[in-house]
């Protein structure tokens, strides 16, 4: 194993090998490379991530840290070339996130969380958020396994407040 | 081949280390899983532009009814959601929906908003309306009754102008940080042909006097355009020679108007309109009177940062008998390069839409009261403070 890789291992048991410069790209792993504590012989055991969910964050960190290097290689880049190069890694991302389904969606959301990767958790958020906006209440309950507790008639009421103020 | 053949000391260093830096380093903290559901929750437009509908999702159950009115939340979702660009026009004393079609061009007036006037129970007749955050500031024809309202929320909060001499005759709308609450909040700006300014506070419910004068300046328009909580109006500078107009804005927190460097003047034979673009930017149209030239100029992002300029995006040959007016208004699509004009002729309602190669379609909007304004309305859940011992839904 080179020096700058480093394994992690899911909580059913699949290991994966990742380079520091991606891991770091949660808090948490960088966190613990800063005070030493990975062992290089050792594996990292997240508890929390499955195998399937691990391969995708390690698939979106490993895409992301060369848009980090990027950004201080090209500090005076034009205006052009910022958006373009924003096109290309939002394109990417919304592809990424339409390879999966709303279950795994929300796994991925807790391992995001679990790991502290801001950015992915911006943009799972961000991917269900889009996803619900035009379901129905009843769609969105049983998405989230919420129940519904309002009585027909508080129901009824928010929803006739809830109308357009169109005349 | 899991977590339990790890010698067990390394997991408890592990969860030790993510403990302790935790709890060292709050900044870096995750936010917890109950709050996840908020981090959703905060990015979902205000309203479904598909089914015309505010936000259903109040309607799933007690605590997302709750949270959707809390104003932290709200907050949270006019920064995180995306933003939603509608189109408005006040026409015949109404605000009205708006479709406009960028790609084969054409303005569709779907809908009046109601706005029903408390213990008369008649529709308010507005003459002025201006748009910031989602809230509309609404004034009566005779400027006896001014109202702030939400019209993605229903939500107003009605205000009595000012008594006495002093009324002014048009109303701006901006945003500040409140110290004491820490919170965003709102303040009208009041004035008038007589550079007289007074400011109402929608946490203190009173109206006071300003005491600043603009470094001279004389604001020009009556309509301001609203950006990023402050305002901005076209002005003049009395004791230069070259009667110039430039550009002012006036700063809600600061209470005060500053000229903006790095602009070019415009010259009192032009005619020139403000406008918002996509809630980034400023957008000019200037056209000399009596000629067929027109130009609409763009801002860059407008932040605290970097210096605003100016670039052409459009130099168009119009008919000479198109009609500009100081009181027209414009929208400008900045990628397909069309813009739609609003403008009274002959107490008509014009609306005009513009195209790159000079392709103009007009349709006309009614007309007979008051003057047409056309103004991209960006739904928002924001709330509107009711001050001390103020009614109001």
């Amino acid at each position: 194993m080179s020096s700058n890789m480093i394994m992690l291992k899911s909580s059913d048991g699949a290991s994966f090998e990742i380079e520091e410069a991606a891991a770091r790209k949660s808090k948490i792993i960088a966190n613990m490379i800063e005070v030493e504590c990975v062992d290089e012989d050792k594996a990292i055991p997240l508890q929390n991530v499955t195998g399937n969910i691990l391969a995708l964050v390690i698939e979106y960190c490993n895409k992301h840290i060369v848009d980090d290097d990027d950004d201080v290689a090209t500090e005076e880049a034009s205006e052009e070339e910022e958006e373009a190069k924003k096109k290309k890694v939002d394109d990417w991302e919304a592809e990424f996130m339409n390879s999966m389904s709303l279950e795994t969606m929300f796994e991925l959301l807790l391992a995001a969380n679990y790991l502290n990767i801001k950015s992915l958790i911006d943009l799972v958020c961000q991917t269900i958020a889009n996803n619900i906006k035009d379901k129905t209440p009843e769609e969105v309950r049983k998405i989230f396994s919420i129940e519904n507790d309002f009585t027909p008639e508080e129901e009824e009421e928010i929803r006739k407040e809830n109308a357009w103020a169109f005349g | 081949m899991n977590d339990q053949n790890l010698p067990s000391y390394l997991i408890f260093r592990n969860v030790y280390v993510i403990t302790k830096t935790l709890a060292k380093n709050q900044k870096s903290k995750p936010p917890a899983p109950e709050d996840l559901e908020t981090e959703i929750l905060c990015r979902v437009p205000a309203t479904s532009v598909k089914r015309f509908h505010r936000l259903r999702l109040r309607s799933t159950c007690k605590r997302w009814n709750r949270l959707f009115s809390d104003s932290r939340f709200t907050r949270k979702q006019l920064e995180k959601a995306a933003k939603q660009f509608l189109v408005l026009m006040l026409r015949e004393c109404r605000v009205c929906s708006m479709s406009v079609n960028w790609m084969i061009p054409s303005v569709d007036g779907s809908g009046e908003l109601s706005l029903i006037e408390p213990f008369c129970e008649r529709q308010l007749q507005i003459s002025q309306v201006f748009h910031c955050d989602g809230l509309l500031l609404c004034t009566d024809k005779d400027n006896s009754i001014i109202v702030v309202w939400n019209p993605c929320t229903g939500q107003t909060r009605w205000i009595q102008p000012r008594n006495g001499d002093t009324t002014s005759e048009y109303y701006a709308l901006g945003s500040y940080q409140d110290n004491k609450s820490s919170n965003k909040s709102y303040k009208i700006l009041g004035y008038g042909d007589a550079q007289e300014f007074e400011i109402y506070e929608l946490n203190s419910n009173s109206w006071r006097t300003l005491d600043v004068t603009p470094n001279c300046c004389h604001i020009y328009t009556e309509f301001g355009a609203s950006l990023k909580g402050k305002t901005y109006w076209f002005a003049l500078d009395e004791k230069e020679e070259q009667l110039d107009r430039f550009l002012v804005s006036f700063d809600y927190t600061t209470e005060n108007f500053e000229r903006l460097t790095c602009q070019f003047p415009i010259s009192m034979d032009k005619q020139a309109v403000l406008s918002v673009v996509r809630e980034e930017k400023l957008s000019m149209l200037v056209k000399p009177e009596n000629t067929s030239k027109t130009e609409i100029w763009l801002t860059n992002k407008i932040d605290e940062t970097k210096p605003v300029s100016w670039t052409k995006v459009l130099s168009l040959d119009l008919s000479p008998y198109l009609r500009v007016s100081y009181e027209g208004s414009f929208l400008l699509d900045e990628e397909k390069k069309v813009f739609v004009l609003c403008d009274c002729y002959q107490r008509k309602n014009v609306v005009y839409i513009i195209e790159e190669d000079n392709r103009v379609t007009n349709l006309n909007f009614g007309g007979k009261f008051g003057r047409p304004f056309l103004f991209n309305y960006v739904p928002s859940l924001t709330q509107i403070q009711q001050g001390v011992g103020v009614g109001g839904k």
